[in-house]
Order: structure tokens, then sequence, then C-alpha cells
């Protein structure tokens, strides 16, 4: 086979490897949820403790629907995060605009 | 595989070297983009949905004008006799702003730090000493611990009532790391406790948990609690997975928007390609041909540099992309998750690959690239010869 065809599978090889025993070292080592899971049963309360600069992003879930669009729905809401994070699609309790939209 | 038309693919990307190496950087770091996007999101997803199993069936909040606003503790009592039902907790939670550090803190409240509580409390907690069961005492993440360090708070905190006084608060314990990404700007504390620095009456509460052990009875018990009570909301587990499941707004969020730049790169590509070849390719496809090519043999080996190029780009981008989010733990993109809120948790999220996710960006991405380069090549190569050089 021609040299360079050979060095080509050669490096191809190589990053599959690599990327087989990236995946491998991660795998190895999965995140014992054991403890989060015991933290969430003893303070009861959902979502992730990421974005903490306003109640309706850190408990997303449970905020109510009017905070992140602060007064009504036709004024948008205005932190950085709130474009990353989508209001809660909690079925209870949604204003009308919003309806449109889970439906789709 | 004709291993001498291969070798021939690969010297005619070398050739043009500087053309194919720009291609081939801007399709890895479209792909490495869009993979690190997805992995994060899906990594967030992933913890998420490995603690819904512990979170409690029904949340009722009383709603008042459009806002959330604090429920009336004895309504678990009526709550506690619906059939079906284990238990109904008033719990009482909230936002504590410290304005020193500029930052949110969490107080979630707890029935006391009883025998009940040390066991659970234990597992989930580094403790210090035994001073839990001592009054005025609280337990808090790893972010809280650090903010209140840097601002000279080493055993005790002074919680600022509405009414202007202090409350101090011994420090008994810290959430472990691994309990970070949710526990980080979280201080637990007695219910009586929170009360005292929220300024809440005795007989209220933030919510109402509800514990139902049969899952098929959860909805006829939400619904029940709602007939009896209108002016609540509840949420449901279920709400709560249907909430996770949409947790990034793709429709207007900054994904779509770094979807649509990533995109519209791609399709530059794409118009470039296949807006026709250089007049140096065809008089390339031309030559061939005059020295006896087939159709077929040009084809094969623009099907191999094609190939070659975007499957490479694709699997270092890969490469690249598990490394970025799953040991370095995403630099500068994190920031697009984490806000402006300035108590960050360390970004270690749970090791997932979503095949799905992966598979579709391959086949948006390859599949197109290699036919853009095909079709434009076929249409030169049907050419005659003569007609091509000339």
């Amino acid at each position: 086979m021609n040299r360079r065809v050979t060095l080509f599978f050669g490096g191809v090889g190589a990053l599959m490897a690599l990327l087989a025993v990236e995946t491998g070292v991660l795998a190895s080592r999965p995140k014992n949820f054991e403890p989060a899971r015991a933290f969430v049963a003893l303070s009861g309360l959902p979502d992730l403790a990421i974005a903490t600069e306003a109640r309706f992003l850190r408990f997303r879930s449970l905020a109510d629907v009017f905070s992140p669009f602060n007064e009504g729905p036709e004024l948008l809401d205005y932190f950085p995060s709130s474009f990353t994070y989508a209001p809660s699609h909690v079925e209870a309790l949604v204003p009308s605009r919003i309806v449109e939209r889970i439906e789709e | 595989m004709n291993t001498h038309l291969f070798a021939f693919a690969l010297s005619s990307l070398r050739r043009r070297g500087a053309k194919n190496l720009f291609i081939f950087v801007v399709f890895g770091v479209m792909v490495f983009l869009l993979a690190s996007i997805f992995m994060i999101a899906h990594a967030l997803k992933a913890e998420m949905a490995a603690t819904l199993s512990s979170l409690p069936e029904i949340t009722v909040q009383r709603i008042v004008a459009g806002r959330q606003s604090l429920i009336d503790a004895s309504r678990a009592e009526r709550i506690a006799e619906i059939f079906g039902v284990k238990e109904a907790l008033p719990r009482v939670w909230g936002f504590y702003y410290f304005p020193r550090g500029g930052v949110n803190f969490s107080i979630v409240g707890v029935e006391g730090f009883g025998t009940q509580y040390k066991a659970s409390l234990q597992k989930v907690a580094d403790l210090f000493g035994e001073k839990l069961v001592a009054d005025d005492t609280m337990v808090v993440g790893e972010g809280v611990y650090e903010t209140m360090r840097k601002n000279f708070y080493r055993d005790y905190f002074l919680f600022v009532k509405p009414d202007g006084s202090l409350k101090k608060v011994t420090l008994v314990g810290r959430f472990k790391g691994e309990t970070s990404l949710e526990s980080n700007d979280v201080v637990v504390m007695e219910n009586a406790l929170v009360r005292e620095i929220f300024g809440m009456d005795e007989g209220m509460a933030t919510d109402i948990v509800v514990r139902v052990p049969n899952p098929k009875e959860v909805a006829t018990v939400a619904k029940k609690i709602a007939e009896i009570y209108p002016d609540t909301r509840v949420v449901t587990k279920k709400d709560l997975r249907i909430s996770y499941q949409n947790v990034f707004d793709y429709k207007s969020g900054i994904f779509l928007a770094l979807f649509i730049v990533a995109l519209f790169t791609f399709f530059i590509i794409i118009y470039d390609k296949t807006s026709g070849l250089s007049s140096e390719e065809k008089r390339e496809i031309g030559i061939l041909k005059a020295l006896g090519w087939k159709i077929g043999d040009i084809m094969r080996v623009k099907f191999y540099e094609a190939a070659i190029l975007s499957i490479v780009a694709y699997l270092l981008a890969m490469t690249l992309a598990v490394g970025y989010v799953f040991f370095l733990e995403a630099p500068l993109m994190r920031e697009l998750f984490m806000g402006f809120s300035r108590l960050k948790p360390p970004f270690a999220l749970p090791f997932t690959l979503d095949g799905g996710t992966l598979a579709l960006i391959f086949f948006a991405t390859v599949p197109i690239y290699i036919a853009a380069t095909l079709i434009p090549s076929w249409k030169a190569a049907t050419l005659e010869a003569d007609e091509v050089i000339r």
C-alpha cells in the first residue's frame, strides 16, 4: 500500500483510538448521583443551582409564569441567562400567549 | 477501495492545501461548537433527570394575582386527608440577597435538625462536630461557604431580618462537592429560623409538598387539591419532567443564534462549492479524462477527497468537544449556561453522550458536504475532455 495511504489510515486510527480512550476514561468514572439524590430528597427542591440571579431562573420549574416576563407576557425579560433557560412548561396556569407555543 | 485512487485523492488535497485547510477548520469549528453545546445541554438534563426520583410527587403553591404568594400551612392538614396521600408538609424556603457578596442564597427550611435529619445530613454534608442539635445552626453549600469565608464569616453568619435587626446563625456543616450542582447556593436550617429571617408568620408557608406513594394516584390527588383550593397551582412530578425536557429554549434562545451562525457559515462553504469548480479544477478533470480516466474514476477520487476532509474534521471536532466539555469543564461556553450570577458551582457535568444528536450533526454536515463536492465534479466530468480543457 502507498506510504501516504498507510500514514493517513494510521492517523485516522490514532484519532479514533484517542476518542475511544477519552470516552472510555469518562465512562469508567460515572458520576455517583446518590449524594445529589439524597440532597434533593432533603431539600425537596427541583432544578440546578447554575443561574442564581433570579428566582425564576434558579427555581425555574416552580416559578410562576409571570416572573420571567416581569409584569406581564408583553414585557420581555432582561437577564442574559433567560435567553438560555426557557420559562417552565408546567401545564397549570399558563397565560394565553404561551398556550399557543405549547400546542405547536 | 482503490488504494491508488485514494493516494491520488490525498495528494490532490495536499496540492490545494490552503483552501482545503480553511474548509477543514471551518467545518471542524462548526461541528465542535454544535457538539459542545448539545453535550452540555444533554449532560445538564441528565443531571436533573437523575434527581427527579427524589422529589416530592406534588408541590402546591398559592397564586394571588398571577404571582406566587404564601400559603396557609393549615391547608396541609386538609390535603393530608385526601385518600392516597401519605403526608403533606408545609415548606418554608426562599431567596436571601447578600449585598456584600452580590449573591442570592436559597434558604431552605427543614423540620428540625433532630436525629432523623442527622442521618440524612451526614450522607450529603461534612458536619463540623456535634454542634448540630444546638439552636440557630445551618448547613450550607460550597458556593455559600466560599462567599461567607471571603467576607470573613468563618463560624457564623449574620442574617439581616426584615426589621433591620441581625440574626446570628452558626455554621455547622457544608454540603459535599458531589452535590454542588444542586446545593451550591443552598442554606439549610430549621423552619422556625427561616420564618424568623424572612419575617413570616407562624401559620404561613412558602408551599406544601405532598407525598403520594402510588404513582397512578398522583393525577387524581392533584385534581382533588385543585378542586378543594382553586387558588392553587398544583405542580406534579410529571410537570417537572416536562419542564426539564424543555429547559433550553431552542426557539428563541442563544442556541438558535449559535446554530444559525454555524449553519450559515456552512452554507457559505456549500455555496462556494456548488457554484462551480475553479477553472484549474475543471482543467484537471479534463486532463484526467484525456489521459483515459473514466467518469467513475474521477467521481471516486472526488468522493474520497470530500469524505477524507469531512469525516476527519468531524472526528477531530468530536474528540476535542468531549475533552473540552468533560475534562476542561467547557471554559467560556459554560458562561452561557451560568448567566452573570456570581455564585457559580464547579461545572462538573455527568458524562453522557446523546447518540441521536451526534448522528444528527453527522448527517446534517458530512453527507451534504460530500454531495456538494460531487455534483459540480460530475457536471464537469460528463463534458467532453477537449471542451473542458479549452
